[in-house]
């Protein structure tokens, strides 16, 4: 699992956020161009999945397989399910809760580099 | 009096978003833990598990928000503050006591501390939507 890999997924994650928090504190729904963002950190989440379940079959160090496949499917999943949890909602709220997708995303990358990086006991 | 407003709306989205992201992470944890190492730790594992059911109780109260749902949100969130208060309070003073960390260990260190503030946004959150009370960014009149 390159370090570089995790940077973009970071960054893209990030930015996600940042946008949903200025559009939150504007006031404005969860719009088009916002919901192409969380489609491409989806992108992104993927790439990372298949990634870094081929660099795990192609390490000797001991890391802890189960969990950190754990985190790629669970950062998989959950942009799909804020989505469907935002578009509900015809408030800045709805945009606000992508705030903390992205939030959480960027959570699951540090963790998952953690679990990548320390060796499995 | 105005009817209470449901707590799932408004900025209650991103409370029960938070809420759901706790309830997974605590339930996921806690399964690993209990599935490969219960033996070791079987207290704060089980307390993990605890939490992440009552995160899983409060998260499903506070979306549905409304009747009888709002009183089961009120307990999970009372339970919850009790929960980090308790567990927080003996893991400072009793630092050796858990073999190994809960969610609520150091009042949520490990997550930001957002567990000892989430009750009390939760319990916050119900009293505002609360009956007779005027929406957040409504006009006085």
């Amino acid at each position: 699992m390159s370090p570089g890999f995790v940077g973009v997924t970071m960054a893209v994650a990030g930015v996600v956020a940042a946008w949903a928090l200025v559009s939150c504190v504007r006031g404005r729904r969860f719009d088009d161009p916002l919901f192409y963002a969380v489609a491409l950190l989806e992108l992104v989440l993927v790439a990372q999945l298949v990634a870094g379940i081929v660099a795990l079959t192609r390490t000797s160090r001991g890391v802890d397989g189960a969990t950190f496949v754990s985190y790629l499917i669970t950062a998989v999943l959950m942009p799909p399910v804020a989505v469907l949890w935002a578009a509900s909602d015809r408030s800045r709220w709805g945009t606000g809760v992508v705030v903390i997708l992205g939030l959480v995303e960027i959570v699951l990358t540090v963790r998952l580099s953690d679990i990548w990086t320390v060796p499995h006991g | 009096m105005a009817e209470p407003r449901r707590t799932s709306e408004g900025a209650g989205r991103i409370l029960v978003a938070v809420y759901a992201v706790f309830a997974l992470a605590a339930t996921a944890r806690s399964a690993v833990q209990l599935a490969t190492r219960f033996g070791q730790a079987p207290l704060p594992y089980l307390l993990s598990a605890v939490a992440g059911a009552i995160y899983i109780v409060a998260t499903v109260a506070l979306s549905r928000g409304s009747g009888g749902a709002r009183r089961v949100a009120w307990a999970a969130c009372w339970i919850e503050l009790l929960g980090v208060l308790s567990v927080g309070t003996a893991s400072a003073l009793a630092p050796g006591a858990f073999s190994d960390d809960t969610v609520w260990s150091f009042f949520g260190q490990g997550y930001g501390y957002v567990p000892v503030v989430l009750p009390v946004l939760g319990l916050g959150w119900l009293w505002r939507t609360s009956a007779g009370r005027r929406p957040i960014g409504s006009a006085c009149s």
